[in-house]
């Protein structure tokens, strides 16, 4: 049976072949997909933050790229997958506002993605596919039987990475 | 201060302070398209910011946002959310073109909504300026044609980077047949809340 299982904002689930995540509405924060093709298990995750250190609140690990890749890869790891192994793709980190004054944080969505970039690198995963920034909202479905991430927006149409 | 602690009675005031804010606004909202505008009395939510998207009816509708930031004596954001058919009816309206059915709006529709959220937002401000006697500086508006949750996002974000609870205070505003045009959105930082409380007299627990 193959079941959906929703991701919201803040959370990442790892399910297994032949299971779907999706998660929806991602304006700035960012979605990232990681996949053993060799066990088809994979994760997703729906990040609001590029860094877990300059928040005063912590309890959710899932909210920060650092802290959520870390746990989000370990479980993958408790499940037999390899890093070497994962496939990471990524979706969203979009700035959806522009303002005449830019203010430091209006590149937030670009920090996800260049936080979740460097992040990856670290820990030896590819980053196979990606479809992040500009200025539009996306939604992702991830399918764990073949490992490829749609990506769906109401304004700019839909991709398959 | 820790928002979660809240007393029934300063939440009531928060309320009572937003009313006022939003009967102004949909009243400049009002003169601007020469219909009546109404208000829903205003909805709290104090919820976890990875939680506060779930106050939209459908994350995924197709909107149009306004946003704008507030300084000055309170640290804010304001976002307007209009569905977005609605709004393209509201930018012919005071274009005074027919209303077109097209997928985005136009430069000169965006540039009529961002003046239309700055107008009400002002209006929002400005009864709170008086009433609680304090200076308030919105910045330009921003507007984003999206799902309703990508437009949300970026603005929980912010609040997000420091605290894990905010506060949405939701202004429906309707027409005489109850029809909803949009929503206001006040969102105070939790220092800022703090001084709103102060001003009405309410700010011990």
């Amino acid at each position: 049976m193959n079941e959906v299982t929703r991701v919201e904002m803040a959370e990442f689930k790892i399910v297994h072949n032949p299971d779907t995540l999706v998660t929806s509405a991602l304006g700035s924060c960012i979605g990232v997909a990681l996949y053993d093709p060799e066990l088809k298990i994979g994760g997703l995750a729906h990040i609001m933050l590029p860094d877990s250190s300059m928040a005063r609140e912590r309890s959710n690990p899932a909210k920060f790229a650092d802290t959520a890749i870390e746990a989000m890869v370990e479980g993958l790891i408790k499940r037999g997958a390899e890093c070497s192994r994962m496939e990471a793709k990524l979706a969203g980190g979009a700035c959806m506002f522009s303002f005449a004054g830019k203010s430091p944080l209006m590149d937030i969505g670009e920090k996800n993605v260049a936080a979740a970039r460097l992040i990856l690198r670290g820990k030896g995963i590819r980053i196979v596919a990606e479809d992040t920034g500009k200025n539009y909202g996306r939604c992702a479905e991830f399918c764990c039987s073949t490992g490829k991430l749609k990506v769906k927006s109401l304004t700019r149409g839909d991709k398959e990475l | 201060m820790d928002i979660r602690e809240l007393s029934p009675l300063q939440l009531d005031a928060l309320k009572e302070v937003a009313n006022i804010g939003a009967g102004h606004a949909a009243t400049a909202l009002s003169q601007l398209v020469h219909k009546k505008i109404l208000i829903r009395s205003p909805r709290l939510g104090l919820l976890p910011v990875d939680e506060a998207s779930q106050m939209l009816e459908d994350p995924e509708a197709l909107v149009i946002g306004i946003y704008l930031v507030v300084r000055g004596d309170l640290s804010a954001n304001v976002v307007l959310i209009f569905p977005h058919d609605d709004a393209l009816a509201l930018a012919s309206m005071l274009l005074g073109k027919q209303p077109q059915s097209h997928e985005f709006p136009s430069p000169l529709d965006e540039s009529a909504l961002k003046e239309v959220g700055s107008i009400v937002t002002c209006a929002y401000l400005n009864a709170l300026s008086q009433l609680i006697h304090i200076s308030l500086i919105p910045s330009v508006p921003g507007l984003a044609s999206d799902m309703s949750g990508a437009v949300i996002d970026r603005v929980l974000i912010e609040l997000g980077q420091m605290e894990d609870y905010v506060l949405i205070i939701e202004t429906e505003l309707i027409d005489v047949s109850q029809k909803v045009m949009g929503y206001f959105m006040f969102l105070p930082h939790p220092s800022s809340i703090e001084t709103i409380l102060k001003a009405v007299g309410v700010a011990k627990m």
